[in-house]
């Protein structure tokens, strides 16, 4: 009797070691699914990010096409207490920070201080206060009258934003501030073809947004159950 | 509801056949011109989304 209980202890303790090594490995297929979806993600931003002109790309674009500076053109600072949900804040935060390199790359040192606070706020409204700091604040501040200086700033700042948004598992805020500012800076470029339709240059750049419009939509699809993105998805 | 990526290679196919669109391949990269049709009516569609996102 003895022999046998000892026989079905065994068997159970070995059955349970069998079902713990099933779960171990279901476990394990779970995070080599996890880490692949987001390899999968992070080579569609790439694809973006090589394929999107950057907000300064295209600034700077017309810029050397004798562009003015055009006010009606960026968001109104005013809006930025209208953004409540996380799919608004969002994508508000990439409009105002294309905003910000455009009056940065045309010199205008009221309007890239307004936009300045307007990020700086919508950070603080998407909890990455941490990122959009006083220290930023005041290293662009302290550089305005340069403008090469203020676009690195910004661009690292944003940088740095993506990095920490996807430390905080918070891909899809970092999506929403993609898609913000690539509309941005692709309205800012069609309102001045629309002025300006002899510019070839420009037009060519606007047409090449065919390829970043499909890695967007995938990015975007790949985010659609979260905050914001179903709808997003349906306009794109 | 077609996204503008549907519009924009619709567009471009009969565009295409009607010889108002040259594609060139350059190395890896494509060229693409647009007519004036398509451009109009892709500056329209990125005005209503980011009216959408802004408003």
């Amino acid at each position: 009797m003895k022999k046998i209980l000892i026989a079905i202890s065994v068997m159970l303790f070995l059955s349970s070691c069998e079902d713990e090594k099933k779960a171990s490995n279901l476990e394990v297929d779970k995070l080599i699914e996890s880490n692949k979806k987001q390899e999968e993600r992070t080579e569609k931003i790439e694809n973006i990010i090589y394929n999107i002109p950057s907000p300064t790309e295209t600034v700077s674009i017309l810029k050397r096409a004798g562009a003015k500076y055009v006010f009606d053109f960026p968001n109104d600072p005013l809006k930025i207490d209208n953004y409540q949900t996380t799919a608004q804040k969002g994508l508000n935060m990439g409009v105002y920070g294309a905003d910000l390199t455009y009056a940065t790359v045309f010199n205008k040192t009221t309007e890239t201080s307004f936009y300045l606070t307007c990020v700086t706020k919508m950070g603080k409204k998407l909890n990455v206060e941490s990122i959009f700091n006083e220290s930023v604040n005041e290293r662009i501040q302290d550089n305005v009258d340069n403008r090469d200086s203020m676009q690195v700033i910004i661009n690292e700042t944003f940088w740095e934003l993506d990095a920490y948004l996807k430390e905080q598992e918070r891909e899809n805020v970092s999506a929403l501030i993609i898609v913000g500012g690539w509309i941005e800076s692709l309205y800012i470029a069609t309102q001045f073809v629309k002025l300006n339709p002899e510019n070839t240059e420009m037009k060519q750049r606007i047409a090449e947004q065919k390829y970043s419009l499909k890695n967007l939509m995938g990015l975007v699809n790949s985010s659609k159950n979260k905050a914001g993105m179903e709808e997003i998805y349906s306009s794109l | 509801m077609k996204s503008i990526f549907d519009e924009i290679k619709e567009s471009k196919e009969v565009a295409t056949s009607e010889e108002n669109a040259d594609v060139m391949m350059i190395g890896n990269k494509i060229t693409l011109e647009m007519s004036d049709e398509l451009l109009n009516n892709l500056i329209e569609k990125v005005a209503d989304i980011r009216t959408e996102i802004v408003d």
